[in-house]
């Protein structure tokens, strides 16, 4: 029989929601009833999450009415058992014995009694449904209000349930006494005021739109871009996109309405991204830019009202008022700011702490330096006089009133500083992208001097904290040293970098770089970050376990193995290669099996006696010696030389040699001879791990 | 529409609350960074009553704050409007909204905004969540459900809704200047009088004193004798409270005094506020105790 299928609607609603979590609950909710439900086995369509920052609603469509009838076979006593304990069983099970079946398993033969379960409605369930699924969010903070002991982002205020056309009635607990009853309405606009009927599933999207709530969080998000994009093409401007911002501000309003308002003329001289910074941060506000990418004077700002001509007016001059105080705030700042020198900021520097324990942050500018210096080189970079500066003025800005105020700046501030104190443009752009990557990022320094001082600052900043034991463990990183780790890797492999890990690591200060114990946890760090990295970038995990150990990938230089990884990509896209591998594999077995010879023992040329191992003998030979005068390891110049000859020889002998000869003496020669071939292979990568 | 003033906001505020059945409470005599710390509060969510409403005006100072009167938007001393409602109701963001109207600030002509602020005073081992409540983009009131005072729970939840008083009379008078604000909305010729009239010249005179003048070894003296005192009034074999806690507020300014004097350094911060932290963690088992027997 077909079950009849349903579309449902919970809607979750509480007071407001702030924006990042409304994304948390909307992959939780998606989870937990995709959970819930397949656990009391009632199929649907999909599940689809609204939010908006009073509004959280799962809309379920197209499930199952009712669930399916189920028997059961409920395994009782073997026949022989006592009379009492048959008797208990039907007791339980509410039957009599000529009901019960009789079934043989290797255990005897048993009793057993045939349950028949009537599968339950959905509106029968679902308000556990909704209490499982309340119970188990697991918020990355929550808080309890009232008397409540139920746990909810902010206060949840009401709860509508709708099955087609029809409210649920129900309730979850909020504590011992207390309940959340389902109501068969939920509320719409703020400004609205009063209670929203919906009369059907179908219907809620646009009844609560009809209420200026827009519920669909994309639907909001393009309704915001197309109104901003309206008001820039009036103003023949452009909109300066700022996708965190766009997230953000989707978050914070049910009903946008983009208004635009103007910045006073005196403002105008802060660098952009002052002003930018100023007006996103504390106002949300979005920026324009002109057709030569200049700021434009104008700001605009999403309400949450709908558009009235007065009240647009006076929310405008609310706005315009308030980031009137907050610019000329940054404008005293920043002319206090530039009237300073290096020297006034430098000696500021001894007075702020990077860390307890750790030093000052001139201190650390002098470590940056030193770091600097050293790997310079590798970056072919060898200008020691300007790496040098370019550690020590470093951190400068941070000493600034403007970056006390906004964090943000740091680096942009210091950019604008070392401009009015005459710095070269590549040192300027340098300060300013040092804080480039963010972790795996794409977005990187932009010259090499930036680079250069990005990866100094992230390694002094690893085993600053690494040394005294401030270590990320589990899910713990309070200072999120991996996402350093990860910018290091980004920045060395993306510039295919001559260092080494083991090379970065004696970058630092003799005196650490001395202790054992301190190095090794740094360098297994850095490994799984590098690991995990080309994990990310998608490297297939069979192809750098075949490469890299951690034994030696700290040996190799990014460049070894970008082009390492590159070589084995062409061996893998090869045919002669494929062939090569599973011969590989092949060789890799035999000698797995046998037992393993003594290391003294070689290959002996008299005991060849075919001309199909005598070849393969010469081969290998030929092979140590080239392997020998390259050490480094160069697939390139074994790959198409090689691979066919190797091919059709081990062919050949496979095909008229038989390796377990009656003679134990000729027996163990052919194997120590594939195990040499083995071992020179080997030497390059272990083929025997890759996939084919 | 006469513009409201100052002290007419205040008797506004006051007025629909105690509608709304809070005991008004006059401000606390001490000096303290925040409505927060008056015992009414601080003390008083942790017992022993679960019905508690309260509401008051509260004078607060926060000495790095000072700007000489030079700046138009920071103060060293200004005032809170502090409302304390536990259990925190149901309809209380309805009620606050209606606060709002009552000095002219209809939601429904105005963009109200509820913005994330998770609250936390590291002295007062106090943390809760909630929202600064944005008005056309301005800061007006800092809204918290608090879920643990002292380092313990609430139970029930009490919510505090803290205006700033100021940032709403420049609001409501559409000034650019804190100085400017009217606050007793008569005309000049017959006794009117600014915010600058009356406070202008303190704040210039706090400022040196707080930056500059300040004794501070009396005042690390000071600190360490609250710390004591403190310790001693607890320690007694019939605890003293609240006066016990009168030292842990007075530490706390103390410490917030040394701070603008400059005198205490990155490192020592974390270990003076974690001092005054303790203090207000015994005065609240403390407290908690007491309303237990």
């Amino acid at each position: 029989m077909k079950i009849k299928k349903v579309n449902c609607l919970i809607d979750f609603f509480s007071e407001e929601i702030p924006a990042s979590m409304q994304l948390f609950l909307e992959k939780e909710l998606n989870l937990l009833f995709e959970k819930v439900l397949n656990k009391v086995l009632l199929s649907y369509e999909k599940i689809e999450i609204l939010s908006s920052p009073r509004h959280h609603c799962a809309l379920i469509h197209n499930i199952d009415s009712v669930q399916k009838d189920q028997t059961l076979d409920i395994k009782g006593p073997r026949i022989d058992a006592p009379k009492l304990a048959i008797e208990g069983f039907l007791k339980t099970n509410k039957t009599t014995l000529k009901k019960l079946t009789v079934n043989k398993t290797n255990k005897g033969e048993f009793y057993f009694h045939k349950k028949f379960i009537k599968g339950k409605t959905f509106s029968q369930l679902i308000n556990n449904i909704i209490q499982e699924v309340c119970a188990s969010i697991s918020w990355p903070k929550s808080q309890r209000w009232g008397y409540s002991d139920l746990k909810w982002g902010r206060p949840l205020r009401n709860i509508m349930v709708l099955i087609d056309k029809s409210c649920v009635n129900g309730k979850i607990k909020i504590n011992d006494h207390d309940f959340i009853k389902f109501k068969n309405y939920t509320f719409g606009h703020r400004s609205l005021n009063k209670t929203v009927r919906v009369n059907s599933v179908e219907d809620f999207i646009n009844t609560m739109k009809n209420s200026y709530v827009f519920v669909n969080r994309l639907q909001r998000k393009k309704a915001i871009e197309m109104q901003i994009s309206k008001i820039s093409k009036k103003l023949n401007l452009n909109y300066y996109r700022d996708d965190s911002l766009l997230n953000e501000v989707t978050g914070l309003v049910e009903f946008p309405n983009v208004l635009v308002g103007k910045i006073d003329k005196q403002y105008m001289k802060l660098p952009f991204e002052i002003l930018s910074i100023v007006m996103k941060v504390h106002q949300k506000y979005f920026s324009l830019i002109d057709n030569s990418k200049k700021m434009a004077p104008y700001f605009l700002a999403v309400s949450n009202l709908k558009p009235n001509n007065q009240t647009d007016k006076n929310v405008v001059r609310g706005n315009e008022r308030v980031l009137r105080a907050r610019l000329s705030d940054a404008l005293f700042f920043w002319e206090y700011d530039c009237k300073n020198d290096f020297s006034y900021y430098l000696n500021k520097l001894k007075t702020i702490i990077f860390y307890e324990g750790l030093g000052d942050l001139h201190d650390r500018s002098l470590r940056l330096s030193k770091i600097n210096e050293k790997i310079g080189p590798s970056f072919n970079f060898k200008d020691n006089k300007k790496l040098n500066k370019l550690g020590l003025y470093s951190k400068l800005d941070l000493s600034s009133n403007l970056v006390g105020e906004f964090p943000e700046l740091q680096g942009t501030m210091l950019k604008y500083l070392a401009k009015l104190n005459g710095f070269s443009k590549d040192m300027q752009i340098a300060f300013e992208d040092q804080y480039k990557p963010v972790g795996l990022n794409k977005n990187m320094p932009r010259n090499k001097l930036g680079s250069i001082l990005s990866v100094s600052n992230n390694i002094d900043t690893l085993s600053c904290f690494f040394s005294i034991g401030l270590i990320p463990t589990g899910s713990r990183d309070p200072f999120a040293l991996r996402r350093s780790g990860n910018s290091l890797i980004n920045i060395l492999w993306h510039e295919s970098n001559t260092l080494s890990l083991d090379q970065l690591i004696n970058s630092l200060d003799e005196k650490l770089s001395k202790e054992v114990k301190l190095v090794n946890e740094i360098k297994n760090f850095l490994i799984d970050r590098l690991y995990n990295f080309l994990i990310e970038k998608g490297f297939r995990s069979d192809k750098l376990s075949a490469i890299i150990s951690k034994d030696n990938i700290a040996q190799k230089t990014f460049l070894e193995i970008k082009s390492e990884l590159k070589a084995l990509d062409k061996i893998l896209n090869t045919k002669s290669g494929i062939i090569f591998i599973s011969n590989f594999k092949r060789i890799y077995n035999i000698t797995k099996k046998s037992e393993t010879l003594p290391n003294s023992l070689i290959v002996k040329e008299e005991l060849l006696i075919l001309k199909e191992e005598m070849q393969l003998y010469n081969f290998l030979t030929k092979l140590s010696k080239s392997n020998k005068i390259s050490s480094e390891l160069n697939y390139n110049k074994i790959q198409s030389d090689h691979f066919n000859e190797f091919n059709s020889l081990i062919e050949k002998f496979f095909d008229n040699v038989l390796v377990n000869d009656k003679n134990n003496h000729i027996k163990n020669n052919r194997i120590k001879l594939l195990e040499s071939i083995k071992l020179n292979f080997e030497m390059i990568c272990k083929f025997q791990i890759l996939k084919i | 529409m006469q513009k409201l003033s100052f002290q007419e906001i205040i008797l506004k505020l006051l007025n629909f609350w105690s509608k709304q059945g809070c005991t008004i409470l006059q401000p606390y005599d001490m000096e303290v960074g925040a409505g927060t710390f008056h015992p009414a509060t601080a003390l008083n969510v942790l017992g022993p009553n679960p019905l508690w409403k309260v509401a008051y005006v509260q004078p607060c100072r926060r000495p790095t704050d000072g700007r000489y009167g030079e700046n138009p938007n920071r103060l060293q001393h200004y005032y809170q409007f502090q409302v304390i409602i536990q259990p925190s109701p149901d309809n209380i963001q309805d009620l606050y909204l209606k606060s709002l109207k009552e000095i002219n600030l209809d939601h429904l002509l105005h963009d109200i905004r509820f913005v994330e602020d998770d609250w936390e005073s590291p002295t007062l081992g106090a943390a809760g969540l909630g929202w600064e409540v944005w008005c056309d983009g301005m800061e007006v009131t800092q809204f918290t459900y608090f879920q643990q005072v002292g380092g313990f729970e609430v139970r029930p939840v009490a919510v505090e809704i803290t205006y700033g008083l100021e940032r709403l009379a420049m609001f409501i008078q559409e000034l650019d200047d804190v100085y400017s604000i009217d606050f007793n909305g008569l005309p000049k010729s017959s006794g009117g009088k600014s915010y600058g009239d009356i406070f202008k010249d303190a704040e210039k005179e706090y400022s040196e004193y707080n930056f500059e003048n300040a004794n501070v070894d009396k005042l690390f003296n000071e600190f360490d004798n609250c710390v004591k005192e403190c310790n001693d009034l607890i320690s007694l074999e019939k605890p003293l409270v609240k006066p016990a806690y009168d030292q842990c507020i007075k530490a706390s300014h103390i410490f917030n005094l040394l701070d603008a004097r400059g005198v205490i350094s990155v490192s020592e911060r974390q270990a003076y506020i974690l001092k005054v932290r303790n203090m207000s963690k015994t005065c609240c088992s403390e407290w908690i105790k007491r309303n237990e027997n």
